[in-house]
């Protein structure tokens, strides 16, 4: 458990507590919430802002900070917690290069414009990114993931979630859920590596006329709708054992990037963009 | 001796000892005694650091249940195993976890995926117990209650986090089901045997997340 | 089968517990993550410098050592192959968070020259004795080149010697003691700065409170 610098625990009226943090550097902070909103967002100062919300007495928030490492916590300190009493919300202004770990488990989780590798671990919660640059990690059962503009790389792993990525510019792309849909519509960045997978469910991607990839597509009991001119593997790959009853194996253009969409009974659309 | 020799010596034996000549030098380079004093500071500071530190028992409770889940446990038969304190106390409901991982380990059997294990055929050094066969419908009934014993034992303290539990064991049941039809159905095709690895993957995983919740507080 | 020697208090030897595993014994296994698994959690934790990360990293060595074990034949010593897994498995991620195109080469060859102290408008350099605390150094030693990283940590923190280091980086005796070297040369940089950052913080709050005195 964590020694804390600071314990703040609740007097009777108290819903509001805001606390500031400097920092020389790039900070690391670490939020974690089991329930309610966690909205993080960029600022120009060198100073972590964090600012808390909760509406019972049973719930206190225990904070640490070294050097710029910074880490706040919600525990939970009465008895028989009802679903209103376990929530938080957390704003929490960084500078725009920031490391961040969220660990929750419900709510909303947003976060915008700031530069950093980045690791959510949730049951349930939504995440919504946009305009992050870093290695992205998520780790969840179910949730939504909602992704914009955002560049690095991500790995992401769940159970039902779904995963929606909009104009990324990520080289590294890993996404595997079970029942979840998955929505890629960005470009394959030269060299990249793209990996979508699900069980069930729809795994759509998008290009354009000019996109350059190399495509592995096949759904065990499933149907592949293919709209990009494929032709066989400009590389001189034959298909892997793997990929023997493939429904799609080639290149587009140069097969500059690779993308491999996976399903077991769902449904793959490759679709031109518009 | 010039400063760059002195790197140079730095460079190729970074702990030698003291000679003669570089004692010389330091007694007359203002900067070579601050870069000698610095690293000699770090030195010591990263004694602070420890070589050795204990990580958290779900670290071991996680790989546990991998190896379960992926077939690189096998009980032997030569000997009883030493007690297991150490990981009994890791899982808060011991009955259960062995019960589901159990029938996994049944159930993988019954589909014949042994033949996925990579590494040295072990059926030939050690001889396996001969199991009665499960009907199909005994392992997925017993699973299906093994999965309901198990999430209402781990009391998570957010309804709606237990909520998407029960609903997510339900489906990682069902889709373990279909990846063994499949399996059954397709021998040779490695992509359904893979599905069926994955599947018992993310069973083992939502046993780990659901048993690190389960906990008051989280962590 | 031959009966295994057990200590007093009836724990599996290594290479029983070795042997054992590669049957698939589970208790081997446990044990075999006894005796290893504080060093290489450490390992872990110095090179990533989080536990979250770093209990998935110590997690995914020994899920491949155990994947692996009926592969070990004994030609070297069995922490020497354990660890060799280790260190990959944090080299693969290290490299993954950055981009695809960066050698590790030129990750790991800044300018030698640039191992000098820097010359910085508007303070001396400072020395480093009794200023560097593990916080500093931990977060230093994060911003290492992965390469330089994994020596150091080897080396400086978990006491292995160069010829071991060799085995487990699969590197030369000589290669081995540069990198150290340049790990040391670039970390006292990144406390310099440090240092300088702080003492230029001081300046700028005292000069806020003496301004608000006024």
């Amino acid at each position: 458990m964590m020694g804390a610098l600071f314990l703040i625990g609740v007097p009777a009226q108290a819903h509001h507590v805001e606390k500031h943090f400097q920092v020389t550097g790039k900070p690391v902070v670490t939020v974690r919430n089991p329930s309610g909103n966690i909205q993080v967002k960029a600022w120009n100062k060198p100073e972590v802002m964090i600012s808390m919300n909760f509406a019972s007495d049973k719930l206190q928030i225990a904070g640490e900070q070294a050097g710029d490492r910074i880490e706040v916590e919600t525990q939970i300190v009465g008895e028989n917690p009802t679903s209103d009493e376990l929530k938080a919300d957390y704003v929490v202004s960084v500078p725009e290069e920031s490391e961040l770990q969220v660990r929750t488990d419900s709510g909303d989780v947003t976060v915008d414009s700031v530069h950093g590798n980045m690791t959510f671990d949730t049951v349930g919660a939504n995440l919504e990114l946009s305009d992050v640059e870093g290695y992205v990690v998520i780790k969840s059962i179910d949730g939504s993931l909602v992704c914009t503009r955002c560049a690095g790389s991500l790995d992401a792993t769940s159970i039902s979630g779904s995963f929606r990525l909009i104009q990324p510019s990520m080289d590294s792309v890993r996404i595997q859920t079970s029942s979840g849909n998955i929505l890629f519509d960005g470009n394959f960045i030269r060299r990249g590596i793209y990996i979508l997978k699900n069980y069930s469910g729809t795994i759509e991607v998008r290009f354009s006329p000019s996109d350059s990839f190399d495509v592995a597509a096949n759904s065990l009991y499933g149907k592949v709708y293919n709209e990009a001119p494929v032709k066989p593997d400009v590389h001189g790959n034959t298909r892997p054992p793997k990929y023997s009853n493939a429904l799609l194996f080639g290149s587009v253009n140069q097969g500059n990037a690779k993308v491999e969409l996976s399903s077991f009974s769902g449904t793959i659309k490759i679709l031109k963009r518009d | 001796m010039s400063c760059h020799e002195l790197k140079n010596i730095l460079s190729q034996e970074p702990d030698g000892a003291m000679t003669m000549e570089v004692r010389k030098h330091l007694e007359g380079c203002a900067d070579c005694r601050a870069l000698a004093s610095d690293l000699a500071a770090i030195r010591l500071a990263s004694l602070d650091l420890p070589a050795e530190e204990e990580p958290h028992g779900r670290v071991w409770a996680r790989i546990r249940l991998q190896l379960e889940a992926e077939g690189l446990i096998r009980e032997p038969q030569f000997e009883p195993s030493p007690q297991r304190v150490a990981l009994r106390s890791l899982f808060q409901r011991p009955a259960f976890a062995g019960t589901v991982l159990g029938l996994l380990l049944l159930a993988a059997g019954f589909a014949g995926v042994r033949s996925l294990r990579t590494g040295p055929d072990i059926t030939a050094q050690a001889q396996l117990p001969t199991q009665p066969q499960p009907s199909e419908e005994a392992v997925q009934e017993a699973s299906l209650n093994a999965s309901e014993t198990s999430i209402e034992s781990l009391q998570q303290v957010d309804p709606q986090v237990q909520a998407v539990f029960k609903r997510d064991f339900a489906l990682v049941d069902n889709v373990i089901s279909m990846c063994e039809k499949s399996v059954r159905e397709q021998p040779d095709n490695d992509l359904a045997r893979e599905y069926l690895n994955d599947a018992y993957q993310q069973k083992a995983q939502l046993l780990a997340v659901a048993m690190d919740r389960g906990t008051l507080g989280g962590r | 089968m031959p009966r295994t020697r057990r200590s007093e208090t009836g724990e599996l030897s290594e290479a029983d517990a070795i042997r054992l595993a590669q049957l698939g014994d589970p208790a081997a296994f446990e044990r075999i993550y006894q005796l290893h698994s504080r060093r290489v959690y450490a390992l872990c934790l110095r090179m990533v410098g989080n536990t979250a990360e770093a209990e998935d990293l110590a997690q995914e060595a020994f899920l491949q050592l155990f994947r692996k074990i009926g592969t070990f034949r004994g030609e070297s010593a069995f922490s020497t192959w354990l660890h060799r897994l280790a260190v990959n498995v944090v080299l693969m991620k290290l490299r993954k968070k950055s981009l695809p195109e960066t050698s590790l080469e030129e990750q790991t060859e800044p300018d030698e020259e640039a191992g000098g102290p820097r010359k910085d408008i508007g303070g001396p350099d400072l020395l480093l004795t009794g200023s560097v605390d593990r916080v500093n150094l931990q977060r230093a030693i994060e911003q290492l080149p992965p390469g330089y990283k994994s020596v150091f940590v080897l080396h400086d923190i978990q006491g292995y010697e160069h010829n071991e280091i060799a085995q487990i980086m699969t590197c030369s005796i000589g290669n081995s003691k540069s990198q150290l070297h340049k790990a040391r040369m670039r970390l006292r940089e990144l406390l310099q700065e440090t240092l300088r950052n702080q003492a230029r913080q001081q300046r700028q709050a005292a000069k806020g409170e003496s301004a608000r005195t006024d």
